[in-house]
């Protein structure tokens, strides 16, 4: 059983009420990198349906101090479940509600909006998360509502992440696409451009 | 002498400015220390001090008792206990030698002649049989422009080849089988073969001569990625260390693991995770002085853990 199959099981037990969030929910908006491990959100109150359909499926089950649900498996690779809240950011109804339908390894699965992404990434802040940030915008700016963007993360918080993003984008990109993502964010007010002081006498 | 709010700089005492009248800045005090590589000086350390240019006549320094506040002596900040006076001649000639040890060792390594760096960087020979041998100190503008050919990552090549990672793995055995050319695979796909961690989306190899590879891949159907495209094969200058040392698993040529750690480690991003879990899984890619992803080291260990 590999990602897709796990991915495969959630949809097909929980489908809408399972919403796909990390390197599922990138892949699915731009093939990039991502690790073995699935990240899921649900409400409560589907969270034991979920919980069977892993256990049935060889995983084991630990509640974690970060209000997640672990199960590992040590041939598949590892679920996280998020019902409360992930890291910072509460679990809600507008999430769940937000949600965009789309397709992983072929199965039309439940995703977090781009905002709701951009949101998580910019509130976990490691490196690796702003170079799925910068990674996401780069090929999804677009469809990224500002306002939206703004509401759910925080002007000062984009503001402040802004300018690794825009250095983080990997270099197999090229210069020009880096180029274009910081003309962007300079657009839309997230990156101050720099201004170049005083010339010498 | 500490200048007011930098705590890695030190200003240059009115005596010595005076006894070398050109007083050279210098950051990253060596040639071509890639960001966060670390040859000789620490390249985080900002060092700006006095140092002759041209033609090096240092000046006899009598060895004497000297207290801190001597104008003839300079203290390097943030050094704790290299905190200590240093004689500004000392550390300029210690400077030097660095910079033309360095040059000479990185030029050989990518099996350059001065003839062919000076063709690449458009740094005369003069200038650079000069530098080399300590005689000249080079400005801002010429280390820049060795880096740009000396420096493996500085200017790699872009290419398409297919649209998976695979296809381009596939054309890069296909050349090295066909041509004899050799080349040493690092970064995504090196770390997905030893750890099957996280999924590569380029193909990052070393190669040697650069311009054969280039030739033999655009002949395979390689091409440079439009523009915003993503490049799935990108070309290095190999050096010699990186050939000398690969290894192949898999039926491909891989860097050795701590160059791989390395690598991954100074490309950052998602890169750091490879170089994390290639650390906590292969003991022997440890080198002393690695720079890890603390983040990505976390991740890692949290995910390789057992149950408890």
């Amino acid at each position: 059983m590999d990602v897709a199959a796990i991915v495969q099981l959630i949809e097909q037990h929980l489908a809408d009420r399972a919403v796909f969030i990390g390197g599922v929910a990138v892949e699915c908006y731009v093939p990039y990198r991502t690790t073995h491990d699935i990240d899921v959100v649900t409400r409560e109150r589907d969270f034991p349906t979920l919980k069977a359909a892993l256990l049935r499926a060889s995983f084991s089950h630990r509640e974690t101090h970060l209000a997640k649900h672990t199960f590992k498996s040590p041939a598949v690779g590892e679920v996280d479940a998020y019902t409360s809240r992930i890291g910072d950011v509460p679990v809600d109804e507008d999430l769940m509600r937000r949600a965009r339908k789309l397709v992983y390894a072929k199965v039309p699965v439940s995703v977090a909006s781009l905002e709701d992404l951009l949101r998580l990434k910019l509130s976990a802040g490691r490196e690796m998360d702003l170079t799925d940030v910068a990674v996401l915008l780069h090929a999804r700016r677009n469809e990224v509502s500002v306002t939206l963007a703004e509401r759910l993360v925080g002007r000062d918080v984009l503001r402040m992440h802004a300018p690794r993003v825009s250095d983080l984008l990997p270099q197999e990109y090229g210069w020009q696409a880096r180029r274009a993502l910081k003309a962007w964010l300079i657009d839309v007010g997230w990156l101050v451009p720099r201004r170049k002081g005083p010339s010498a006498p | 002498m500490h200048r007011g709010g930098d705590p890695n700089s030190f200003e240059v005492p009115e005596g010595v400015a005076r006894a070398h009248p050109r007083v050279v800045a210098l950051r990253r005090a060596h040639v071509g220390v890639p960001e966060g590589h670390r040859h000789g000086v620490d390249p985080s350390t900002t060092v700006e001090g006095v140092l002759p240019e041209g033609p090096t006549q240092l000046p006899k320094v009598k060895p004497r008792d000297r207290s801190p506040g001597d104008p003839e002596e300079v203290r390097v900040a943030g050094g704790g206990d290299l905190a200590a006076p240093l004689d500004a001649t000392f550390l300029a000639m210690l400077i030097l030698l660095n910079i033309m040890l360095d040059l000479r060792n990185r030029r050989r390594n990518l099996a350059l002649s001065q003839a062919d760096l000076s063709a690449a960087s458009g740094i005369s020979r003069t200038s650079l049989s000069l530098i080399e041998n300590g005689l000249q100190v080079p400005s801002a503008d010429t280390r820049e422009a060795l880096e740009r050919v000396l420096n493996p990552f500085a200017e790699p090549v872009f290419l398409q080849c297919g649209r998976r990672v695979a296809e381009a793995t596939d054309a890069v055995q296909a050349v090295a089988a066909r041509k004899d050319l050799p080349y040493a695979v690092t970064l995504d796909v090196a770390a997905w073969v030893l750890t099957k961690y996280q999924t590569p989306a380029t193909v990052w190899v070393y190669v040697r001569p650069l311009a054969a590879w280039r030739r033999a891949l655009r002949a395979k159907g390689a091409s440079p990625p439009e523009d915003g495209e993503r490049a799935n094969l990108v070309l290095l200058r190999a050096p010699d260390d990186v050939l000398s040392d690969s290894q192949v698993t898999q039926g491909l040529c891989l860097v050795s693991m701590s160059r791989l750690v390395e690598d991954s480690a100074r490309m950052g991003g998602r890169h750091g995770l490879d170089a994390a879990r290639v650390f906590v899984e292969f003991p022997e890619s440890r080198r002393p002085g690695m720079r890890i992803d603390g983040h990505a080291m976390l991740k890692v260990l949290e995910e390789a853990a057992p149950w408890t």
